[in-house]
């Protein structure tokens, strides 16, 4: 695959190196002249210096044979203009952006970009699971937060120890996916017995999700 | 009419006032204090003080029931995405936008924005010196 990535900062800079690792095309766009100089020396992938939302530019980058553009730069609207030309003008099936602001997201979608990627989001939630004792940790939200993909890793408290998933009256709308156990991955089925310490993944619409806590942890 | 204007460059400040004058509704959006400074009193209009991109700013403008945008920002780019998220996001009936620079212009016609690109105006009002009488 043939992939342009405007802006060759520290997470273009690697994802060029993966990509070209298996075996496909990158070039480089970036705007910054010594970072572009830097790059042109050290390295023998392709850059262009310029500005990644002018036409020009992205045409010498041959953005028409690429099979997707990826934005980076720390300008949201850079990302998203950029996208959109690569998309209207180029034709570029799959456009992804980096979101800098996560309070973008929404405008990333609505104006065109296929995929955004809210770098901030994903790495604060990630912190936040491994900096938090909670028993509970919410995953991924998907369909605008209707549903969510959660994690209760289960208590000496849980009414659901040492219990039987059929036995376990869970709340509507809820799928256990999933049961952590030391190294092991356990598809859960209704004989599976539910054990101390047991990270439990479980799919769940939002509205229900405090009476799996309560069902799971035994508390709210 | 019921008009936003996001940018309090001297070209925004003085259309607000322009508009204030005559009686229309105006906000006027910058993410600068200093900037707002250039609309002198009387200025009849409200002005918001943040990042335009905000949909919370955008929200308390009234942006959902104005009758036109005007994005006068000194980054076309900006400008663009803005305009879109107010005819997108907000169904604003009129969008008008602020660019300079020519080549971007081609990819954003299709769209129902109301383009105004500043150096093609110059040049216009220049060539028009000696051409023209």
């Amino acid at each position: 695959m043939y992939i342009v990535i405007i802006g060759a900062g520290n997470i273009g800079f690697f994802l060029a190196h993966k990509l070209i690792a298996d075996k496909h095309q990158v070039c480089f766009i970036e705007k910054d002249e010594h970072r572009a100089e830097e790059i042109a020396q050290t390295t023998s992938i392709p850059v262009l210096q310029g500005d990644g939302t002018e036409p020009r530019i992205l045409q010498e980058a041959r953005i028409d044979k690429a099979d997707s553009a990826v934005a980076l730069t720390s300008f949201d609207e850079v990302n998203i203009i950029s996208c959109q030309i690569a998309k209207e003008v180029f034709k570029v099936k799959r456009t992804i952006a980096k979101v800098n602001d996560p309070k973008n997201v929404k405008i990333f979608s609505s104006l065109g970009v296929d995929v955004p990627i809210d770098s901030t989001s994903i790495l604060s939630r990630i912190v936040e699971e491994e900096a938090s004792f909670t028993d509970f940790v919410n995953l991924l939200s998907i369909k605008k937060g209707k549903l969510s993909i959660v994690r209760l890793d289960l208590p000496e408290q849980s009414p659901a120890i040492n219990r039987k998933i059929k036995d376990i009256k869970l709340p509507d709308d809820t799928v256990l996916v999933s049961i952590l156990r030391q190294d092991e991955v356990i598809i859960p089925k209704g004989d599976t017995v539910l054990l101390l310490g047991d990270e439990v993944v479980a799919i769940t619409n939002i509205e229900r999700q405090k009476d799996l806590i309560s069902t799971l942890l035994g508390k709210i | 009419m019921y008009i936003i204007i996001v940018g309090c460059g001297s070209v925004g400040a003085k259309l607000a006032q322009d508009f204030s004058l005559s009686r229309d509704n105006v906000v006027v959006i910058d993410k600068s204090r200093k900037a707002l400074g250039r609309l002198s009193v009387p200025f009849n209009g409200r002005t918001l003080i943040g990042d335009a991109m905000d949909l919370k700013i955008l929200q308390e403008s009234g942006i959902s029931s104005c009758d036109a945008i005007f994005v006068l920002t000194g980054n076309e780019n900006f400008n663009l995405v803005l305009g879109q998220i107010a005819q997108k996001m907000f169904k604003v009936k009129k969008v008008i936008v602020q660019m300079f620079s020519f080549s971007k212009e081609e990819a954003f016609k299709k769209k129902d924005l109301v383009i105004i690109n500043r150096t093609n105006l110059f040049l216009g009002r220049f060539k028009e010196c000696i051409y023209k009488k």
